[in-house]
């Protein structure tokens, strides 16, 4: 039983959020403010919050760095506010993730999902087979079994994309340009024009990510390349 | 003087007959005053045997007499004597014989040009006392007598003797020699005297009417049948010193005249005849002709000037003094500001001037001088305290524009009209901060409603959203139901994409996006840009073809924004572009970077390139596709934010999107992030 709190103080979306939410194994606990949200976190066990940034009597920065001073849950902000710079800071702070509104309601559906399995993942203890595993983030490969899970859920990936997402996760953080990639998967001097290996990459974020235009993992970096983006 | 000579050649002639004129009238002025000297007016009768040319030649040949033709005789004389006594007293007088030999071509040279018969002259030797050695004159009558005498040398003798030479000239002059020559060339000169007066009056009255003539002519040049004055070259110089150079040429041929006259005058001497007194009068005529000629000029520069009216204002000396007067106007301007030191340095002078003058004292002359050097000190001290001043000012004016705007000066350290300087520098500081503050602050309001307001509208939108998906998934509808909630669905999604088009276009333009530059490699970039799109594009049915040159092309921009830029280009290429078309995605390289997106567009296009770009226009101008009409804008103001420009060209259904933006200086492949 995954037990999942909603804060946000318009009840209106706390509801709706309920209703997205609800499952046979989940529990879904709800405030309105940012004290009433640590007040929770504080007296229950809870698996995941999904916490509004604009809220009366705390916000919800302030809240979640309160809650991250004892605890380690996953944190998803919701907010009105798309700016980059509030994004990058609320990540730095401490969320894990961020959704936007308004929000599309299967994709908040995938997010808390994905960030069940990796919080109860990364909790729990890691069977790694040896030294062939690769584990960056929630991106699981067992270079073994040519197998790709992300947040414990597999990905079914062709072999082209499989060996690009290897050469990525061999080196979180570096950045990769698409000659680079080209010559180490296909092995061939690339061509000037060549999106194959952008291509390529899209494909993979349409089955890694979920929001491909705004990806965890797999990032762009434009004009020079592409990358895996390194520890959480 | 109605007409004046115009052409250059008449002013030439002129000038030609003035100094002809001058030639002559100089000419005549030297022969007058010679003559005058010479006693040519003076006398009814001239009479040559009492002339001064006849003294003249009378001592150079009593002078030659004395030390040449004297002592030769003398040794001649003495020597024949000597071999008479060798020959009585038989002794060898070879020796003698041939010295004799070699000296009597001299003597009988002499003895020839001295006779009777070959001159005019008759003269006696006598030495010692009243001892006449040698002498033609018979006792004569004579035109002129004259005596002189003569220290020589006497090597036979072994000292010193007086040697007296008598000269007689014989009355009439009946033989050719230098006498009768210079008597001949004196009678003529005797006989033009008048003529030459007559001569010279005339040629003066010619010089003086040509100078007047061409004073009154100069300058005048006929202009488009109209006469005006003109000046040339010259007149650049300024007329003061003008006079002075000329003044300074005129000494120098006088100079040179007196020089040059003196010593032709110790050649002339030794030239007989009256072509030495030709030779002398043309140099000096020939000088009188440039004195002339001079004179002229100067006065004809003067007259132009006059007639300008400009002669005093373009004197050097004027102009000086003018601005002597202008720098003292200057300072009783400013007065105010050295008062303290003027009086000081009055003080200081009144009493070195009164030190000087009323005591003069030898020994108090290093007192005089220090009180003058105090003087100047003074005076500079001063001059350096308001430079220091000003200085400070200028220092703080250079500050605010260095964009230290705040600083503020100390007023009070400043005296006079640089404290009101002071004062306002102080204000303009505080106006500045002002709009400064002002602009933040409106700035600021700006970035807080645009935050406030999207949060806002977001909230409402989506509890709409939220709802109408709630809706659609809480049960079974009919068709009209289900269509009603289609249409909630895709109009909430317009308003969400709406108002997030124009809180971006918002933030594009007031600035408030900051980018963040980077090297961006445009082949790589265009190569992810359309791995994005080339799956969706050929949905569409379209085709996205790519080209980029060999070389790679470098910019330095935010590679987000660029990417949003592109995103823009290329959704709209994907909405708007006709089916079963190519869509172009080009990087080039020039003076700058370029890319460019062209698509066949779907619909006409009836508006123009420029239109396009501003806010909510769309292609369609009855706005029934769909798009906010923001796009191009955001991407507009996004490009310039990167420091780029976008133009768009629209070419009956081809559309054309060109970025431009400055290439950035090659640096090896970026580094690992």
């Amino acid at each position: 039983m995954y037990h999942i709190l909603i804060c946000d103080d318009e009840k209106e979306i706390v509801q709706a959020l309920e209703i997205y939410l609800k499952g046979p194994d989940i529990d879904i606990l709800t405030a309105y403010n940012g004290q009433e949200a640590v007040d929770l976190v504080k007296s229950r066990t809870i698996h995941l919050i999904l916490m509004d940034i604009m809220m009366p009597v705390k916000d919800g920065i302030s809240a979640m760095k309160e809650i991250r001073a004892f605890s380690n849950v996953p944190i998803i902000l919701l907010t009105a506010k798309s700016q980059d710079e509030d994004m990058i800071s609320g990540l730095d702070q401490g969320a894990d993730d961020y959704i936007t509104k308004p929000f599309n309601p299967d994709e908040v559906k995938a997010r808390v999902r994905s960030s069940l399995r990796r919080y109860i993942q990364l909790s729990g203890s890691d069977s790694a087979a040896g030294r062939s595993l690769i584990q960056v983030g929630g991106i699981r490969l067992d270079d073994e079994a040519k197998s790709v899970t992300v947040d414990g859920q597999a990905v079914s990936l062709t072999r082209t994309e499989y060996e690009i997402l290897k050469l990525l996760m061999s080196q979180p953080g570096k950045v990769f340009s698409s000659k680079e990639i080209y010559a180490d998967v296909w092995k061939d001097n690339p061509f000037g024009a060549e999106n194959t290996v952008a291509v390529h990459i899209r494909h993979l974020r349409e089955k890694m990510e979920i929001d491909p235009a705004r990806p965890r993992y797999l990032k762009v970096v434009w004009g020079q390349g592409y990358k895996i983006e390194g520890n959480q | 003087m109605k007409h004046y000579p115009y052409k250059v050649a008449y002013k030439a002639i002129f000038t030609v007959v003035g100094l002809v004129f001058a030639f002559f009238g100089t000419a005549a002025v030297l022969c007058v005053t010679y003559f005058v000297a010479a006693g040519f007016y003076s006398q009814k009768e001239w009479d040559y045997f009492k002339s001064g040319s006849l003294s003249r030649l009378n001592y150079l040949n009593a002078s030659e007499i004395a030390h040449t033709y004297y002592p030769n005789l003398y040794r001649y004389r003495m020597l024949e004597e000597e071999r008479k006594a060798l020959t009585e007293g038989s002794g060898s007088a070879d020796r003698v014989s041939a010295e004799l030999d070699q000296l009597y071509p001299k003597i009988h040279q002499d003895q020839v040009r001295l006779s009777p018969e070959n001159t005019n002259l008759r003269f006696s030797i006598i030495v010692g006392d009243s001892n006449i050695f040698e002498s033609t004159y018979q006792g004569e009558d004579y035109g002129s007598f004259e005596t002189y005498s003569f220290t020589i040398n006497n090597e036979d003798l072994g000292q010193q003797e007086t040697v007296q030479i008598d000269m007689y000239l014989m009355k009439p002059l009946t033989v050719a020699d230098s006498y009768y020559q210079d008597s001949w060339s004196y009678q003529k000169l005797y006989d033009i005297r008048y003529l030459v007066i007559v001569q010279g009056v005339l040629s003066w009255v010619g010089m003086v009417a040509v100078m007047v003539y061409m004073i009154c002519a100069a300058g005048h040049v006929e202009i488009e049948g109209r006469d005006t004055i003109v000046q040339n070259g010259f007149h650049l110089i300024p007329f003061d010193l003008l006079t002075l150079l000329l003044v300074g040429l005129a000494n120098l041929m006088a100079y040179i005249r007196s020089h040059y006259s003196s010593s032709l005058m110790d050649f002339f001497h030794l030239v007989r005849g009256s072509q030495v007194f030709n030779y002398y009068a043309l140099s000096i005529s020939i000088m009188g002709m440039l004195d002339f000629g001079l004179i002229m000029f100067w006065s004809m520069s003067l007259a132009i000037r006059a007639k300008r009216h400009n002669l005093w204002e373009q004197m050097l000396l004027v102009r000086q003094l003018g601005w002597m007067k202008d720098q003292i106007k200057s300072i009783w301007q400013h007065l105010s500001i050295i008062r303290k030191g003027l009086i000081w340095t009055i003080v200081l002078t009144a009493v070195s001037i009164t030190v000087g003058v009323f005591l003069s004292r030898p020994d108090l002359t290093w007192a005089i001088v220090l009180l003058c050097l105090a003087d100047a000190l003074t005076a500079l001290i001063l001059i350096n305290r308001y430079q220091i001043a000003r200085r400070r000012l200028g220092n703080q004016i250079h500050q605010m524009a260095e964009g230290n705007i705040e600083q503020h000066i100390d007023e009070t350290t400043f005296s006079g009209e640089l404290a009101r300087e002071a004062q306002d520098l102080n204000r303009i500081s505080d106006v500045v901060k002002t709009a400064v503050d002002e602009r933040t602050r409106s700035d600021r309001l700006k970035t807080e409603l645009i935050t406030n307001v999207s949060h806002d509208i977001k909230t409402p939108l989506t509890n709409i959203i939220n709802c109408s998906d709630l809706l659609r998934r809480s049960g079974t509808y009919d068709q009209t139901q289900t269509h009603y909630l289609d249409v909630l669905t895709e109009q909430s999604e317009k308003m969400k994409k709406l108002i997030e088009d124009l809180i971006e276009a918002s933030k594009a333009s007031t600035g408030n996006i900051k980018p963040q530059m980077g090297q961006i490699d445009l082949c790589e970039f265009l190569n992810q840009v359309s791995g994005e799109y080339t799956e969706r594009l050929k949905v569409a049915g379209l085709e996205l073809v790519l080209s980029c040159p060999d070389q790679p092309v470098q910019i330095m921009a935010d590679g987000a924004l660029l990417y949003r830029v592109m995103d823009n280009l290329l959704s709209n290429a994907l909405k708007y572009s006709q089916k079963e078309t190519r869509v172009y995605l080009s990087v080039s390289a020039g003076r700058d970077a370029a890319i460019m997106v062209r698509n066949v567009s779907n619909y006409q296009l009836n508006v123009s390139g420029e239109e396009l770009v501003t806010r909510f226009v769309r292609g369609d101008a009855s706005r029934h596709t769909e798009g906010s009409g923001l796009g191009l804008s955001i991407a507009l103001s996004l490009t310039q934010l990167m420091g780029g420009t976008m133009k768009i060209d629209v070419d009956g259904d081809l559309f054309k999107v060109v970025l431009n933006f400055p290439l950035a200086k090659a640096v090896p492949a970026a580094a690992d992030t």
